[in-house]
Order: C-alpha cells, then sequence, then structure tokens
C-alpha cells in the first residue's frame, strides 16, 4: 500500500545571526532527517514537548515552510518539485487546523467568508461557494445561519468548528492538526475530539496530529511517532508503543503523564533536566544527557532508527535489551 | 511582627484536625454586574492541598485574586464573605499597605506565566533578594545570598550562575522554579498557585508538581491550587472543590471524588478526559453538551441544569443547596437536587 504522505529524510534548518554584524553564529536543526508515512484513513500522531520540532515539521509537510532537504510525496506526487500553482492545486488536498482558534480566524471576517475564502483561491463559482459553506457549515455541527456571523460570536469550541470547516473544504484527503483541543476547555475538547474522529471516518481523512496530550494521542490515534530535538526517536501502532514504550525518552513522557487515578501518583519517576538547546545539541544520542541508562556509545555516535518489530522503529543503542526483557521497560523509581 | 505566634504545625500530621491555614466562607466577587464568584467556603489546614478545579468563567481564578486582595478596584469588588487566614485575621477589607505586607510574606503567589509576572529588566537573582529586603528587612549582600539559597532549593542548578541572569535567558520551567523561590522566600504558611504548570510541558510539570509537593513537606505551608485539570488534582491535592459558573458544586477528598463523583458535572468531566478505550470505530468520548454558561446570563435555578443529563423540574426552580449527600459520607459537600434528602428518587 502506498502512503498518502510519504516524507523521508526531511530536513528543516534556519540560521541564526547574532551580534552587531549579524553573523551567522550557526544553525538550528529544528526538523533534522525525519521519515514518516501517513496511510489513508489513518491517524499518524506526532508527540513531544515544546522545541522538538513537531510543529515545524508540520508546516514543512504543507510547504508553508520550505524545507532545506529531503523527500516529500503526496499522493504520488513529489510536492519540492512544484511550481507554485501547481502546489497551490496541491494544497486543496492537503490542509490544516490550527491550534488557537481565536488567533486563526480573521476577525473581520463572518464565518461564512473565513470557509469559503478557499472557495474563491481556488476558482470556485459564487453558487459553488455558498452551497459549500452552507453544507460544511452543517458538518461540523453548526448551521447555515452562522455563516453572517464574526469569529467573536462564537465560543472557543464553536470557532474550533469553524477552523475545521475552511480544512474540509475542497475536499482534502490529509488534514493536519497542530495541537488543536489543547486551548480548548476540558468539555468542549471532547465534543471537537469527537467530531474530528466522526468526520475521519465519514470522509475517510487522513489525520497527521501534533499534540502533547499522550492520553489524547492514546485514544485518537492510530500510530505514534515520538520526536526529540528535530529527529523521530520512536514510531509504533499505538498498543505497541503504549504497552511497551521502547525509548527511553517514551517511557520517560509517559511516566510524566499525570494519571487520573489518585492511587497512581507518579512517586517523583520525573527524568532530569530539560530539553538542550538545538542550537548546540548534545553529541550522540540528543537524550543521552538526560538518559538513565546512557552507555558510552550513546554520547559518540548518533543511533539509527532500528526497526525491532513491524511497525515499531526506536532510536536507541540499546534498545535491543528493552525489547528482549519488556518487563523491566521502565525507568528506576527515584532516579 | 514575628510569626512565632503563630502554631508550627507538622506537616504530617492529620490535616483535619489542624487550625485551618485559611478560611473563606461566603466569598462574593462581582464584575460589574457579572457574579464571578457568588457565594464559596473552604478552608485550608497546614500542609494540606485544596484543588480547585473548573472551567474558564469558573471563577476559580478570582478566587484566587479576592484572596490576595488584587481585584482591580476599577474592574469589580468583594461584595461578602470573610477571607482569614491565621495570626492575620480578617483580610477582606484590609487597607492596601496592610495587605502588601502580607503578600510575598505570609501569602506566596505563584501564577501561570512566569514571563509575564517575572519583571523583564532585573535580574532574577535581585526580584527573589527584593522579596526577602521587603519583607525581612536583610541588607542587599545577604538578601542575595538567601535569594542564591533559594534558587538552590527549588532546584536550580549552577544557582549562583543562574541568579545573575535575566528572565528571557532561562527556560520555562526554570522560571517557573525563580516564580516559586520568591513564592517560598519567606516561609509563608499560605501559598496560593494559579495553574502554576499550565504552560509546561508535561516532563516539566511532572518536575514542577514534585518540587511543590516536596516545598509543602519542607514548609508545612497550606496550599490553594488552581487547575482545570482533573489528572492534576489526582496528583497533588488531597482536597478538591469543583467549581462552576462561580459556584462550588462538589468537594471532597481527592480520592472520594474521584472514585464516586456525585454531581453530574464533576462525572461528566472525568467521562471526557481520554483514555485508551478498545479500537474500532465509532469510539466517542462522552461529553457534557453545551459550553460553559455566560455569567450574565445565568439560567435561574441549578446552574448546570441546560447542560445536565440528568435535570428535572426542581432543578430549574431551585438552586440546590451545597450540602452532605443524603446517601454515603457526611463529609463531602455537593450542589445537587439528585443528592438532597428527600428529592431524589
Amino acid at each position: 500500500m502506498t502512503p498518502l504522505l510519504d516524507v523521508a529524510d526531511l530536513a528543516v534548518h534556519f540560521p541564526v545571526f547574532r551580534g552587531p554584524l549579524r553573523r551567522k553564529a550557526g544553525t538550528v536543526r529544528a526538523v533534522d532527517g525525519v521519515s514518516l508515512q501517513v496511510f489513508r484513513g489513518e491517524t499518524l500522531a506526532l508527540v513531544g514537548e515544546s522545541g522538538c520540532g513537531k510543529s515545524t515539521l508540520a508546516r514543512a509537510v504543507l510547504r508553508l515552510q520550505e524545507p532545506s532537504a529531503g523527500q516529500l510525496r503526496f499522493e504520488g506526487q513529489d510536492l519540492l518539485r512544484l511550481d507554485r500553482r501547481a502546489m497551490k492545486a496541491a494544497r486543496r488536498r492537503m490542509r490544516m487546523v490550527f491550534q488557537d482558534p481565536h488567533a486563526s480566524l480573521n476577525p473581520r471576517l463572518r464565518a461564512g467568508e473565513i470557509v469559503g475564502e478557499a472557495f474563491d483561491i481556488h476558482g470556485c463559482t459564487r453558487r459553488e461557494r455558498d452551497a459549500g459553506v452552507a453544507e460544511l457549515l452543517t458538518l461540523v455541527g453548526l448551521g447555515p445561519e452562522h455563516a453572517a456571523r464574526f469569529p467573536h460570536e462564537f465560543s472557543g469550541g464553536q470557532r474550533q468548528r469553524i477552523g475545521i470547516a475552511r480544512a474540509l473544504a475542497l475536499h482534502p484527503s490529509l488534514v493536519v492538526c497542530d495541537e488543536p483541543v489543547s486551548a480548548l476547555d476540558v468539555s468542549v475538547q471532547a465534543q471537537i475530539v469527537n467530531l474530528l474522529m466522526e468526520l475521519q471516518e465519514r470522509l475517510g481523512l487522513s489525520y497527521l496530529f501534533i499534540s502533547h496530550d499522550l492520553h489524547l494521542v492514546e485514544f485518537i490515534a492510530d500510530r505514534v511517532a515520538v520526536m526529540y530535538l528535530g529527529r523521530i526517536v520512536e514510531t509504533a501502532p499505538i498498543q505497541s508503543l503504549y504497552a511497551a514504550p521502547l525509548h527511553p525518552y517514551t517511557q520517560a513522557l509517559l511516566a510524566a503523564s499525570p494519571s487520573i487515578d489518585p492511587d497512581r501518583r507518579h512517586q517523583h519517576v520525573v527524568p532530569d533536566g530539560e530539553v538542550p538547546s538545538p542550537l548546540s545539541p548534545p553529541s550522540g544520542c540528543a537524550f543521552h544527557p538526560r538518559c538513565p541508562f546512557a552507555i558510552a556509545n550513546c554520547r559518540a555516535e548518533m543511533p539509527p532508527l532500528l526497526t525491532l518489530a513491524p511497525g515499531h522503529d526506536v532510536r536507541c543503542w540499546r534498545a535491543g535489551e528493552w525489547a528482549a526483557a519488556p518487563q523491566r521497560a521502565a525507568i528506576p523509581v527515584g532516579s | 511582627m514575628h510569626e512565632g505566634s503563630i502554631p508550627i504545625v507538622n506537616a504530617m500530621s492529620d490535616p483535619a484536625a489542624a487550625v485551618p491555614v485559611l478560611e473563606v466562607s461566603g466569598l462574593r466577587t462581582r464584575f460589574g454586574p457579572l457574579r464571578a464568584v457568588d457565594g464559596v467556603s473552604f478552608a485550608v489546614a497546614p500542609g494540606e492541598t485544596l484543588c480547585i478545579v473548573g472551567e474558564s468563567g469558573s471563577g476559580k481564578s478570582t478566587v484566587a485574586l479576592s484572596i490576595m486582595g488584587l481585584i482591580p478596584p476599577a474592574a469589580g469588588r468583594v461584595e461578602a464573605g470573610s477571607i482569614h487566614l491565621a495570626g492575620h485575621g480578617e483580610l477582606r477589607g484590609l487597607a492596601d499597605a496592610a495587605m502588601a505586607a502580607i503578600r510575598g510574606r505570609a501569602m506566596g503567589m505563584i501564577f501561570q506565566e512566569p514571563m509575564t509576572s517575572l519583571n523583564p529588566v532585573f535580574k532574577v537573582g535581585t526580584q527573589i533578594a527584593e522579596v526577602v529586603r521587603r519583607h525581612q528587612g536583610m541588607s542587599r549582600a545577604a538578601a542575595h545570598d538567601r535569594a542564591v539559597e533559594l534558587l538552590r532549593l527549588v532546584g536550580v542548578p549552577s544557582p549562583q550562575m543562574r541568579a545573575l541572569d535575566y528572565p528571557h535567558q532561562l527556560s520555562g520551567g526554570m522560571r517557573q522554579r525563580v516564580m516559586i523561590a520568591m513564592a517560598i522566600a519567606c516561609d509563608p504558611m499560605l501559598i496560593l498557585a494559579d495553574e502554576p504548570t499550565t504552560a509546561l510541558d508535561v516532563t516539566i510539570q511532572a518536575q514542577i508538581l514534585a518540587l511543590i509537593e516536596e516545598l509543602k513537606q519542607r514548609l508545612g505551608s497550606g496550599i490553594v491550587f488552581i487547575t482545570h485539570d482533573l489528572r492534576v488534582v489526582a496528583q497533588i491535592a488531597q482536597t478538591v472543590c469543583v467549581m462552576y459558573a462561580g459556584v462550588v458544586v462538589e468537594s471532597a477528598t481527592t480520592r472520594a471524588l474521584l472514585r464516586t463523583p456525585l454531581h453530574p458535572y464533576t462525572s461528566g468531566l472525568m467521562a471526557s478526559i481520554p483514555a485508551a478505550q478498545p479500537r474500532g470505530t465509532r469510539r466517542r468520548l462522552p461529553v457534557i453538551a453545551g459550553t460553559v454558561p455566560n455569567l450574565a446570563k445565568l439560567p435561574g435555578g441549578c446552574r448546570f441544569r441546560s447542560r445536565c443529563p440528568k435535570a428535572f423540574d426542581l432543578c430549574a426552580e431551585v438552586e440546590p443547596p451545597l450540602a452532605p449527600p443524603a446517601k454515603g459520607d457526611p463529609d463531602r459537600l455537593v450542589r445537587c437536587w439528585l443528592h438532597a434528602d428527600g428529592v431524589a428518587a
């Protein structure tokens, strides 16, 4: 099965300029050699902490941010070879839902104009547009009567529904969701999550779902890719990742995710330290300064992404040991 | 002016038996026509962490601002109720100068966004030192040493060097540690933390929650911890107040509340938290219908009834009182007719 989206060795590097003469002081490798696939109808979650490059990767996939290197194939097309017009046409099929529904909707446009803008840009007629807007607003649980209202007249959850309707105009096959519910109230989050899942089933959508909430990811996604400092450190189907995480960083993330069960408080199972600066990443494995299992090799050489089980890839020199003895694959208490 | 007169209570002793550090009763705070907080009461014992949990507009942050005396006079005011801080008596109606002497000294504060709460043009060491100089009259040099010691206490690596950094040079987690260092600088008996981990990544959140817990054990302070996240509540609180549209709808010990939520809002909130579910299509999260009500257009009767799956006639007519449930634990409180004596079927 060919993937809908095939990202290979994608890199996004930002030059950093410092000092009075704006000399180039270094390069931030925000995304550094990432490969991933999204198949039709599935949800691939991209998880990681702030600064790991997950949002940059999402923007690079839509070429909102020009990649520095790598390949990007979407529906069989090589996106990086497309000119502006061809890329614009390709973007009808790949759309984005943003995190903050307050900031991502133009306050001066009515909901109908926001949702209908895509029809205008892609040269649809007025009638196509009006029919499309009414259909989309109904699809996301609003009504055609909402088209005449401005964003400030809606609640946060309703605004996110407008953002989703905008993304669904022109029948995309891939929707990149960048933290779509993290700015919403808890009771509203569930409504939007359900809407996204319902739309996926009805329209056969694929999602690249960016989130830092591992509980939400476990619920919504089919597969997960864990990013750390610009690289993927582990990719796995949901069940294997949560049952037997192999990368120490994934284990740390899961251990740090609070549980709703008051009897399962994390006994100070806290990973030490913080994400290092991407301007001067550590040598070898980027996680080694925080990793309780680091050995000499981890400091010297970056481990490759190894396939340890079908669909389960890990970037860790010692992953083979963890996979062989899964019952001990947990961070020791009081590390 | 020394805190020696206040009984030092061992943090490990039973919180329920101790004299509360903070006792809030009947608190009402209004912004113009909006009753943001409409009759809230709770008490915090030394060594106890009380979580106030609610969504936006529930009034949880207004409760914190009211306790600190930081409701801007131009915007609103504390209308009624009492805020009693052990050793300092009634705080409501206290003059600004007297309140300023209590804030930062008897009462430490930690806010959500450390970048906006720290002054960007002063070194963090200077900002921590200012707290002890102001409240404890230390010399500049002694205050600086104390600032470095506090930074070490909150787990900032190489504190001598970090004390000379400006806030923008620190990561979000380190900035929050600086905020905590300022909050505990004068060994406060009460710490108010308003969403202190919401802006942080999960691994850093876990570190900060562990730090707050450790400091509480060490100082024996009472903590009022405001959050929207029931999973954080599960990690840190001994007791919980669930707020909705300006009132407490349920309060109980953490275990009781999370094991057997009584109010339909609490159980709805808990159910809507994503968790592992059997795979396959048609899986959905249980939702609470509708949105948080507009405080200006509150429905009569129970504030939650328009979203409540179990609402019946009485709910529209009379607002239920916050009372112990008819059946079960007399120590917990719930504002729901379903659990009121002789009402529910």
